[in-house]
């Protein structure tokens, strides 16, 4: 099977979750879409490692996957915080920093 | 043989991944992400990568995908048109043409595979086929308990 499907989906992919993030205005939709692209990152680290390019990935996709995991824990976090203040998801009213 | 089954789960793994924005949900939309992690996880599985596999099942469906789930349980439907559909197809091809165009007259043919010994399929039909369905099983589970609680809630709610 050409190297060339998997490398065209993990782009399709990556793709996706860029313009998620571009179009949308929701603080954990924007979040899902770097949750994307990291997945992406993912498939291609894998592709190369099969066939033939690249021989040690292993520690590369560790980091993604600790990467992706801390920052879910933030995101949460951060996500019950805005929650429990009542300020809504809208990144727009969000990005209105007031002291 | 492969080739289909490729096809089946790069369709699907991209019809979750837009489905992440069209699902006016947040809890659905989080569902969407943790399906295209399971898609991600089986197309390891056609890279011929079973142990890749079931590491992404293990931490990203179910910790990072459960642990959002639970996080955004109580979302409540979004209250604002939150991504502009629009803008969204527009910036989904601008994006596939230039990320293709990069690709797009390259060679990939002369590169030898892998020698991994295991290939995909037949290690899914062997052993991690099993993993696969406890995993899915316990997935919707999760999910089972999370709309039950909801349920229950809201009949509490009416009780009262």
């Amino acid at each position: 099977m050409s190297m060339l499907l998997f490398l065209i989906l993990s782009l399709e992919v990556f793709a996706v979750g860029l313009s998620g993030l571009i179009a949308s205005r929701h603080f954990l939709i924007m979040i899902f879409s770097i949750e994307l692209m990291l997945v992406s990152s993912t498939l291609v680290a894998t592709t190369f490692y099969y066939y033939g390019v690249n021989s040690n990935i292993g520690i590369f996709l560790f980091a993604v996957w600790a990467v992706m995991a801390s920052e879910v824990i933030a995101v949460v976090a951060v996500y019950r915080y805005l929650q429990r203040a009542d300020t809504g998801m809208d990144v727009k009213k969000l990005s209105d920093m007031k002291w | 043989m492969y080739l289909w089954v490729f096809a089946l789960v790069a369709f699907l793994e991209l019809a979750a991944a837009v489905s992440v924005y069209l699902l006016k949900s947040v809890m659905h939309a989080t569902i969407a992400l943790a399906m295209v992690f399971l898609f991600n996880s089986l197309m390891f599985l056609v890279l011929g990568q079973p142990l890749l596999a079931v590491l992404q099942a293990f931490v990203v469906i179910g910790g990072i995908a459960t642990y959002l789930i639970v996080g955004t349980a109580t979302a409540q439907k979004v209250g604002f048109k939150h991504v502009r559909v629009s803008v969204f197809v527009a910036m989904l091809l601008l994006f596939t043409a230039v990320l293709n165009y990069s690709i797009y007259g390259t060679n990939f043919s002369s590169l030898p595979k892998n020698g991994f010994s295991a290939t995909g399929i037949e290690a899914m039909l062997s052993s991690i086929g099993l993993l696969y369905i406890i995993m899915l099983m316990l997935f919707g589970v999760s999910i089972g308990s999370i709309v039950l609680f909801k349920r229950f809630k809201k009949i509490e709610a009416r009780g009262e």
